[in-house]
């Protein structure tokens, strides 16, 4: 029994010791002499996203209101358009004042100077004023504003009193009529009879001259007793002031209007190169008249300008005479339009082949050429003629070698000292494409100097791949491409020179240069999604 | 024969319970096999103690404190480089060494009060408990996601946080104990424990996730996530509710009322094997007083990024960001309410057996299982226990738990005439080793035994005493 006890307690105690040997030889590390780690992660995030359809893309070059849709089709045609001309009223015929006076004396009455006149004497006259229009031949006027000043004035001794009749004026159906006393009272009597004009219909053609308006005169001696010299006078002057017609009746003289002027064409701004073909471009001349005048309109020159290249392309083969159409009653419009396409010209599809930038245009507008005096020419004071161009392209067609470059500013951020941690950026744009266009292209980091840094590719890349077309040219799947910009430690480092970047873009049609025809449709859309995956080593 | 006075014996005693302070400690495996202490009653309620009266006073009473992380060791995180005794930070290392949901536990019983006696072969009990438990789960792929980034392996992958969640439980129990021979091999016994609820932690839902997609990187975020709390608002920045919460009235307020139940049987093979099972904290506690209840709805949202047509549109940089924080705000919503809820208690399962190997040698093994927070977690020691008369006892054990196979244990039971001791250390390891070492329980406590052992053993005997300790 007592061995069996020493023996437990033996064991005790030597597990006792043993315990307190490892207890006290213990294996702890030092946690103060932790001298390095990285933290290295690596993360995968996305960036930035979006869909682009036609208007989305029209809308960054400013062309949104240039687009029309056809609603069956669906096809997609841009318009530039512009107003080539607008003709006014004044362009022909303005009213100046006219004024003209007329002189009667003692023998205009029949009488003899009396060192005493009691009796009554009567003269009457036959005048016509005449209105001068810078050889336009007047034949009627409706008055829309105008006012007629008469200053009769007289030196005899007696009363006089003056009957004006304008046979050919009537306002509302009346004949316009005017009398006026003068009562002498001692000296030279004088008395001023205004007349509006508004609203007066004048006839200048009824005396078989134009241009000339009849006054009837009458004027009544009155005697008061006082003498007769036999020098009196009696002095009427007219004015015709603040003439506007509301409409002109008459002939005008033949005389061409030249103007030239041009429509911009947006959709190849930025590009500086390429072939386009376009299937079936117009341009269209939309004209509305309401002047009653026979005019032709002639077309000196049409064409296309590429600003960047300064070539200039006529267009040829086409009918270079358009006869504006006439209205046949005052009031009314009469219009027209005339197109202009790849049948009725020899190289229209050509014009727009060349990416220009500008359509020109040098017109004639040749009025009354034939110088013919029947029907009368009438005028309104609202009467214009507009001359509207639209140059349509209709996005169907071919296209290739057509580039795009843009350089843009660059600058790394204030916490770039940061970079020194980055391993490497990587850049990853998807790009799932709607469109029938495959573009390739490289982006170059340029210093201060604009010398490259180094390229986002090793070669231009394709980074935008045509979607799969039918046989008429239409999009029937999206088509997705993958582009992956990897920037290494490397390059990261030299970020801190550049200054710029550069877009050098090459762009084509799906087998543009093989002339496969490819078609737009509003429903295309373009997706993009831009993500980045990025390796840091930071030192903890 | 040895014999040791009753001075001796109490110098031993108070002499460890010097000593011991420097152990830490593991979930009661050592303690289970320790012969002797009447805190094993606790575990097993078939377990009484080896007298006719035992109390435990405040202060002096068991406590037991425990922590263990199953994810990775310090000396996972830490190495020492080739060129000096520096040391690097790896933590790529670590990571690997974690699974796919890791824990970090923690928890404190405090023995308040408790008294136990005999009569005939029924035993009473009754003890009040402090009870404090601590639970963070955290996924492998948290860490991975923050270390490494979703450019690697986890690209084409969900980053799997799924379970991330933070529990706390802190009650106090009152638990009245009964256990009975019957016939001469089988004891069994049980506690009913009411329980009143201080304060709660609950992650109910925790489902979250991100897919990383391999080509277009895009993030799918996915999940939901519910978290109850009770009295847990008292410790934010609300002064007033700071002020109004005094866990005193928790005590015996009973407002958050739960109940437990432990039981326990041992049987005896023809003195020579013993197997005894138990089953400890099976139950539940009704969460109602000063609920916080926050819950999110299910979430299923893909960023990809900021979308570009806004900026071909006019907007200038504001607008976009502004846009996508109003998605975000709309993508995710957040719920609030006051309902009262229940938590289960955290279950544990021990199995155990011992084989007489002579009279003073046990050879011994156990099966620990536990339940937390609907996780189930396993542990397996084997060890030895010896037993030197009434005095002295101790165990040593090897196991495994928490993802570890360095856990060895230690235990000690001494008394010294009324006073008991015992101290229960279950990875001694921790001392040599603490960065090496994922798991650490200790347990300690003075007790006051009253009543003198079976008289048939004599004093100094080495002789276990099968009756007394219902083995």
């Amino acid at each position: 029994m007592i061995q069996k006890n020493s023996s437990f307690i033996r064991t005790l105690i030597f597990t006792s010791i043993l315990l307190s040997i490892t207890f006290f030889s213990c294996n702890k590390k030092d946690l103060s002499k932790i001298a390095s780690g990285t933290w290295n992660p690596n993360f995968a995030i996305p960036l930035a996203y979006g869909e682009f359809g036609v208007y989305d893309i029209l809308a960054v070059t400013d062309s949104l209101d240039e687009l029309a849709i056809d609603s069956e089709s669906g096809l997609i045609s841009l318009f530039y358009t512009g107003e080539l001309y607008d003709l006014l009223p004044n362009n022909f015929i303005s009213l100046d004042p006219v004024s003209e006076s007329f002189n009667f004396s003692l023998l205009d009455f029949g009488e003899t100077p009396s060192p005493s006149f009691n009796q009554t004497a009567n003269a009457s006259f036959n005048e016509t004023i005449e209105f001068e229009l810078e050889g336009q031949e007047l034949h009627e006027i409706l008055f829309h504003s105008g006012t007629l000043s008469i200053n009769v004035t007289s030196d005899f001794q007696h009363d006089i009193i003056i009957n004006l009749t304008f046979p050919e004026m009537t306002q509302n159906g009346v004949v316009v009529s005017e009398t006026s006393t003068l009562t002498y009272s001692g000296g030279t009597t004088t008395e001023n009879i205004t007349i509006d004009l508004q609203n007066t219909l004048s006839d200048f053609n009824a005396t078989g001259t134009p241009n000339l308006l009849p006054i009837d005169i009458s004027v009544t001696l009155e005697g008061t007793g006082n003498p007769i010299v036999g020098t009196e006078t009696i002095n009427l002057d007219f004015q015709f002031t603040n003439l506007d017609y509301e409409h002109f009746r008459g002939l005008i003289n033949p005389e061409t209007i030249n103007f030239t002027d041009s429509i911009a064409i947006r959709l190849f701004t930025n590009i500086t190169d390429g072939t386009f073909s376009f299937t079936n471009p117009r341009i269209t001349f939309d004209i509305t008249n309401s002047f009653g005048i026979p005019i032709q309109l002639d077309f000196n020159e049409l064409k296309t300008i590429n600003e960047s290249s300064g070539q200039e392309y006529p267009l040829a083969g086409f009918n270079d005479q358009l006869t504006i159409p006439l209205p046949t009653t005052m009031g009314q419009e009469a219009s027209k339009t005339f197109e202009l396409n790849k049948d009725n010209t020899t190289n229209m599809d050509q014009i727009v082949s060349s990416t220009p930038n500008y359509f020109f245009y040098d017109l004639d507008l040749n009025v009354n050429p034939s110088g013919a005096m029947a029907p009368l020419h009438f005028i309104t004071r609202n009467s214009s003629l507009k001359l509207n161009a639209e140059v349509e392209l209709p996005l169907e067609g071919f296209a290739y070698g057509f580039e795009f470059r843009d350089t843009l500013d660059f600058e790394v951020g204030e916490d770039f000292e940061d970079a020194e941690a980055i391993n490497f950026v990587m850049l990853r744009l998807i790009i799932e494409n709607g469109f029938p266009v495959d573009i390739d292209a490289q982006i170059n980091f340029m210093d201060e100097h604009h010398n490259i840094v180094f390229s986002a590719f090793t070669d231009i890349e394709d980074i935008v791949q045509s979607g799969a077309i039918n046989e008429q040219g239409r999009v029937i799947n999206a088509t997705r491409k993958i582009s992956d910009i990897t920037l290494e430690k490397d390059d990261i480092e030299l970020l801190s020179h550049v200054k710029y970047f550069e877009i050098h873009a090459l762009g084509q049609t799906k087998d543009g240069p093989s002339e496969t025809t490819v078609r737009i449709h509003d429903d295309y859309t373009i997706k993009t999604q831009l993500s980045m995956q990025i390796e840091a080593s930071q030192s903890l | 024969m040895i014999t040791t006075n009753y001075s001796t014996k109490l110098i031993a005693v108070l002499a460890f319970v010097l000593f011991s302070q420097s152990f830490l400690a593991q979930r009661n495996f050592s303690l289970y096999h320790l012969e002797g202490s009447p805190q094993r009653h606790y575990i097993n309620p078939a377990f009484r103690a080896g007298s006719n009266v035992n109390v435990s006073f405040p202060v002096f009473g068991m406590h037991s404190i425990g922590l263990s992380h199953s994810g990775f060791t310090i000396n996972d995180l830490f190495h020492e480089r080739a060129q000096d005794d520096s040391l690097e930070v790896r933590p790529e290392e670590a990571i690997r060494k974690m699974a796919r949901l890791n824990h970090i536990n923690f928890d404190v019983k405090n023995e308040l009060f408790g008294f136990g006696f005999r009569v005939d072969d029924n035993y009473f009990s009754f003890s009040v408990m402090n009870r404090f438990q601590f639970n963070f789960l955290y996924p492998k792929d948290l860490f991975k996601f923050v270390v490494e980034g979703n450019g690697r392996d986890l690209l084409g992958e969900r980053a799997d946080f799924d379970e991330l969640g933070l529990n706390m439980n802190s009650y106090i129990e009152y638990a009245v104990g009964y256990n009975r021979k019957l016939f001469d091999d089988l004891m069994i016994g049980a506690r009913v424990k009411l329980i009143s609820g201080i304060a709660n932690i609950n992650t109910s839902r925790s489902r979250i996730g991100i897919y990383t997609d391999p080509e277009t990187f895009d993030l799918t975020l996915d999940g939901t996530m519910r978290i109850n709390t009770t009295n847990v608002a008292a410790f934010g920045e609300d002064e007033d509710l700071s002020n109004e919460f005094n866990p005193l009235d928790y005590i015996t307020g009973f407002s958050n009322f739960g109940i437990g139940v432990d039981a326990g049987a041992s049987y005896e093979f023809e003195d020579k094997l013993t197997l005894s099972a138990s089953v400890t904290d099976l139950g539940f506690i009704n969460w109602q007083s000063n609920n916080q209840n926050y819950e999110t709805n299910d979430i299923s949202y893909t960023f990809r990024g900021v979308e570009m047509n806004g900026f071909f549109d006019g907007d200038d940089d504001n607008d976009a960001f502004d846009n996508l924080l109003d998605t975000l705000g709309n993508v995710f919503n957040q719920y609030e309410n006051t309902d009262s809820y229940s938590t289960s208690l955290y279950t544990r399962f021990f199995i155990g057996g011992s084989y007489k190997l002579n009279e003073q040698l046990r050879a011994t093994a156990m099966l620990y299982n536990e339940i937390v927070n609907r996780r189930y977690r396993a542990g397996l020691n084997v060890g030895v226990n010896a037993k030197l008369g009434e005095w002295l006892s101790a165990s040593l054990q090897y196991g495994y738990f928490g993802r570890s196979w360095s856990n060895v244990g230690f235990g000690l039971h001494l008394r010294g005439g009324p006073i008991q001791y015992f101290v229960a250390v279950d990875n001694v390891l921790i001392a040599t080793n603490p960065f090496g070492q994922k798991n650490a329980h200790f347990s300690t406590g003075i007790s006051f035994m009253i009543g003198k052992p079976d008289k048939e053993k004599e004093a100094g005997n080495l002789k276990l005493d099968d009756t007394e300790e219902g083995l």
